[in-house]
């Protein structure tokens, strides 16, 4: 199997070739285009509960497509929104996703949903994450360029910024500064993590987007 | 009785109607005047009344609004062309007394040289030496440890002048000037700027700037410059608050973003001053004044003119877009659509009128001029960074697809 | 008795710097093994015990130059390992635990503290904003209005050019400083400017400064129609509407950031209210105040209000005419009841001998249309484009 991510970091897409004996699952609605020869199974994506779940709370799709091919062929994987693509490999370890960030993985990877947390939620991460794990590649996007950052003691990252991180890292929620300065600053509420491990950012936030555009409406 | 007054130097004259037609010179200033004939009341097209500034505009649904239903149906939004809000703008504006002088053609500087083969690669321009100088000082580099991996340091990188695409559109621009080092990275589209202050460095940004930082910043709100300026700000369409992130105990770095997708540029000021349109102010160095220029109760058109943020001093300034920045520099005159304007120096004059030509057009569509149709004009010599996008379009199409709300 | 648990190390030799493993307490030391095969081992001697990670029980042991790594958050582990270390890491591990336990209570205060708190605010700042706003802004000396006006008017682009006529200038701030000992509220000082614009259109800043423009002056027949809008502004001033606009705004913005944090669309929103709302001035109510207060203080000062009305009625019936005149109208709409009210306190109001304005009103006129050429030259321009 060959992937290619093109066209990063603003409409990033994944160009697969696959070839007879090659799988990949993907998100259900992440397949733009694909060569006829390509079959695509579809399933609950980890039973029906968590499909669910995922449904509702994951902002992920209730179901993934497993495809494969006979012969050999091409698909074309996106994300609805404008924005970067990233692949990490994972060897036996971790990586939690934020909602609506999972596109693709290789069948060695495991998807499961995880309670994040009410402080996830304040972080504006959501209430659930995806977990990876296994052996593979995984494919992920936000909106926004994606950049990754190798932290071993704290850092500081505004809600709603943060896409993936591993679950060595511990998160706290704190006060961007005192309690005058955090709110008057209009950062709120940001999120310590703490390392060892990685984590990959967004240049940009669903939040801040919508942000942006209220203040224009008025 | 025909009453005008000198576009130029605003003198007032009232002249009887045999004058209808003719040109003139200004006898205060010298400009030529175009003496229009005068307006009788039914050249109004269409508008009964005179229009408001305030028009009232068409209450966006508030986005609470689509999850009260347990299932939202999809419904089908109501396509309610933006016509309603701006369309009062058209009948009044040319007649309060400002005659555009059809007689000094403005050029317009072709910025980007075009091919007619529709298909042919739009050129790209050669690296250009930057106009601004890097200031690097010694001393600084020495005095503290950049936490993050060690940039090289190099003169920014500005896109020449009068071209469309600086070469490598999407690669880091990175630089060290006397106060930090910068890296934009993510370009063009998601441009978001890291810095690396030495200890006791100082930023301040607009709010809500910031994406991440380490823990030895610390973030403060104020209101800076005192009340006068803080008031100034306001009314230049920025917030009141202005964040101060201290490198406090020990070197530091922090990443900022826009909220929209767009690119990030980077201006040295030394002395001067700069003009920011609202939105595109992100953060400044220390040594940078950041106030605001307003027009005031003039009433202008629709109420809406340039709003201005005026920053000046000797320092750095990171100003942000919507869409893909072009840096233009103008030598004899300009015109650029009002929302498209991101930024421009001082030493250019500017004016803000309606597109000539669209006067006597009656109706004008307004989602085809964006909503207004008023353009600047610039004259003199400096620079303009203009943006590939306008909220406004972006307004009017997404308002197409926002629920609305049912009476 | 090897104990395996799931876990994962962190090594620079490792592709990628990672990889999960299977952790095995042996009795030397800590080891771990990658699904590639690949062993790392930590002697117990040489071990650094931290905790931390997601949900902070992952125990970190990280050898003595930190350059390995293994880690392991399976609930048995901290217990097995203190075991098979015997005894030489509790002191680390029991740090690690007081660690933690005082994060995740500190992070609970936090939580609750955080959510009384938007509890709180959301009622007291829907009580706060609809009332406190008002007396809180009031409560301010009148200092502040001063400044801001005069911040205001600093960065003001007037829209014409200053009238220097002493005459005309006199005769205007005659007017104002008659009305002024009327004022309700003391310490404003009321200084007029003029400006050369075809605007029908005059105002006041926080504070006291005015613009008058000299389409006013043209469009009105008399000096009482002039003192009629001077004082309708004035009373802007006098009853505070700005500052009150601006501490509403800035209620709201405060309020909701404080319930929200990430606040720069609703800064945004705040900064478009205040820009709409200082281009066309204030709300119904306060217009409506205006109105009252104006025709009060031109009572006390002696003028007849109904000159007010007056021009009301004059610019309603221009209204389809005269462009200019929609920069007055707009920021004071539904006229006709507004005519309605004034004359009805009027009626109200106890007789008084009214005096008529004092000043060379033909003057004035004939300075201010002095301005303005009746000719024009045309001697060395081409007649054709």
């Amino acid at each position: 199997m060959q992937t290619e991510i093109r066209d990063r970091p603003s409409f990033a897409n994944i160009r697969v070739r696959l070839e007879p004996g090659d799988e990949i699952v993907a998100e259900a609605d992440a397949m733009a285009s694909m060569s006829s020869s390509i079959e695509m199974k579809t399933q609950w994506s980890g039973g029906f509960v968590n499909g669910v779940l995922k449904r509702l709370f994951g902002g992920e799709s209730m179901f993934v497509n497993t495809f494969s091919t006979q012969t050999g062929g091409e698909i074309v994987l996106t994300q609805p929104f404008p924005g970067d693509i990233q692949c990490l490999e994972l060897n036996g370890n971790s990586m939690f996703l934020q909602p609506g960030a999972f596109i693709a993985c290789e069948p060695g990877v495991k998807l499961g949903l995880g309670w994040a947390g009410w402080k996830m939620f304040v972080a504006r991460e959501g209430l659930f994450r995806l977990k990876v794990s296994g052996k593979g590649r995984v494919w992920f996007g936000a909106y926004g360029g994606i950049f990754q950052r190798e932290i071993d003691s704290e850092y500081i990252v505004d809600s709603g910024h943060l896409v993936a991180y591993e679950p060595t890292v511990g998160v706290q929620i704190a006060l961007a500064g005192g309690i005058f300065s955090s709110f008057f600053s209009g950062e709120g509420f940001v999120t310590r993590v703490n390392g060892p491990g990685r984590i990959y950012m967004q240049s940009r936030s669903f939040d801040g987007l919508a942000a942006w555009t209220n203040a224009h409406l008025y | 009785m025909i009453e005008i007054a000198c576009p130029n130097c605003q003198k007032r004259y009232r002249l009887a109607d045999k004058f209808a037609g003719k040109k003139a010179k200004c006898k205060k200033c010298g400009a030529v005047l175009v003496i229009r004939p005068p307006v009788a009341p039914s050249d109004h097209a269409g508008a009964s009344q005179p229009a408001k500034p305030n028009p009232k505009r068409t209450k966006p649904a508030p986005a609470g609004e689509s999850n009260r239903s347990t299932m939202p149906a999809p419904q089908v939004p109501t396509v309610d062309p933006v016509t309603v809000d701006p369309a009062p703008v058209e009948a009044t504006p040319i007649e309060t007394a400002e005659a555009i002088p059809t007689a000094e053609a403005v050029p317009i500087v072709e910025a980007i040289p075009v091919s007619a083969d529709p298909f042919d690669d739009i050129p790209v321009a050669e690296p250009v030496t930057p106009s601004v100088q890097a200031f690097a000082d010694p001393g600084f580099d020495a005095g503290f440890d950049a936490p993050a991996t060690a940039m090289p340091i190099s003169p920014a990188k500005t896109p020449s002048p009068g071209t469309a695409a600086a070469s490598g559109v999407g690669e880091t621009l990175r630089g060290t000037t006397g106060h930090m080092k910068y890296e934009i990275s993510q370009r063009p589209d998601f441009s978001i700027v890291k810095i690396n202050l030495p200890q006791g460095g100082k930023v301040y940004a607009e709010p809500s700037a910031m994406v991440s930082m380490t823990p030895t910043m610390h973030l403060e709100a104020g209101l800076k410059g005192g009340l006068g300026k803080t008031f100034g700000r306001l009314l230049g369409g920025e917030s009141l608050i202005i964040n101060t992130f201290t490198a406090q105990d020990g070197p530091g770095e922090v990443m900022f973003a826009g909220g929209a997708a767009g690119d990030v540029a980077y201006h040295r000021l030394n002395g001067n001053t700069l003009y920011l349109q609202r939105g595109a102010y992100m953060f400044n160095s220390e040594g940078v004044d950041v106030s605001g220029k307003w027009q005031g109760a003039k009433g202008f058109f629709s109420g809406e003119g340039l709003v201005l943020l005026k920053a000046s001093g000797t320092g750095d300034i990171f100003f942000n877009s919507y869409g893909a920045i072009i840096p233009i520099d103008v030598n004899e005159g300009f015109m650029v659509d009002t929302g498209y304007i991101v930024a421009f120096e001082e030493t250019l004059q500017y004016r803000v009128t309606v597109l000539p030509g669209l006067r006597a057009a009656g109706k004008i569509k307004s989602f085809f001029f964006g909503g207004e149709g008023l353009v600047c004009q610039f004259s003199g010599t400096g620079r303009v960074w203009i943006q590939t996008r306008q909220v406004k379009s972006f307004l009017s199409w997404v308002n197409a697809f926002r629920p609305t709300k049912s009476n | 008795m090897d104990q395996t648990f799931l876990g994962g190390v962190f090594s620079e030799t490792l592709e990628g710097g990672r990889a999960g493993a299977d952790v095995e307490l042996l009795p030397a030391g800590i080891g771990a093994r990658t699904p590639d095969g690949e062993t790392f081992v930590i002697p117990y001697r040489d071990c650094q015990v931290e905790m931390g990670g997601y949900n902070g029980r992952m125990v970190f042991c990280r050898n003595a130059d930190r350059s390995l790594t293994i880690f392991c958050d399976a609930p048995k582990f901290p217990k097995a390992l203190s075991l098979a270390a015997a005894g030489t890491l509790d002191d680390q591990l029991a740090i690690g635990h007081k660690k933690r336990r005082g994060e995740s209570r500190r992070a609970f205060l936090f939580g609750t503290i955080c959510l009384t708190a938007i509890l709180l605010f959301i009622v007291a700042g829907y009580f706060g904003i609809r009332f406190g706003a008002r007396s809180a802004v009031l409560a301010l000396p009148v200092s502040i209005d001063a400044q801001i006006g005069d911040a205001a008017m600093e960065s003001m682009d007037l829209g014409g050019p200053k009238v220097r006529d002493d005459v005309v200038v006199g005769a205007m701030q005659s007017i104002v400083d008659r009305i002024a000992p009327a004022a309700a509220v003391e310490g404003i000082d009321f200084r007029v400017h003029v400006v050369e614009s075809a605007q029908i259109n005059a105002f006041a800043l926080p504070g006291g400064n005015m613009v008058v423009y000299t389409g006013l002056i043209q469009n009105a027949s008399s000096p009482e129609q002039i003192a009629g809008v001077l004082s309708h502004e004035m009373a802007h001033a006098t009853l505070r509407h700005g500052i009150q606009r601006i501490g509403q705004s800035l209620g709201i913005w405060a309020g909701i950031s404080l319930l929200v944090g990430d606040v720069s669309g609703l800064t945004g929103a705040a900064v478009d209210l205040m820009q709409v709302a200082s281009v066309n001035s204030y709300s119904r109510t306060h217009e409506n105040e205006a109105d009252a207060e104006g025709v009060r203080m031109l009572h006390a000062a002696e003028i007849d209000p109904s000159a007010m009305a007056d021009f009301f009625e004059h610019l309603e019936e221009e209204e389809g005419d005269v462009p200019g005149i929609f920069a007055w109208i707009s920021t004071h709409p539904d006229h006709a009841s507004r005519i309605a009210s004034v004359r009805a306190q009027l009626a109200g109001l106890p007789p008084v001998q009214y005096r008529p304005i004092d000043i060379d009103w033909g003057e004035v006129r004939k300075r201010i249309d002095k301005n303005i050429d009746t000719s024009i030259d045309n001697s060395d321009v081409p007649e054709k484009n």
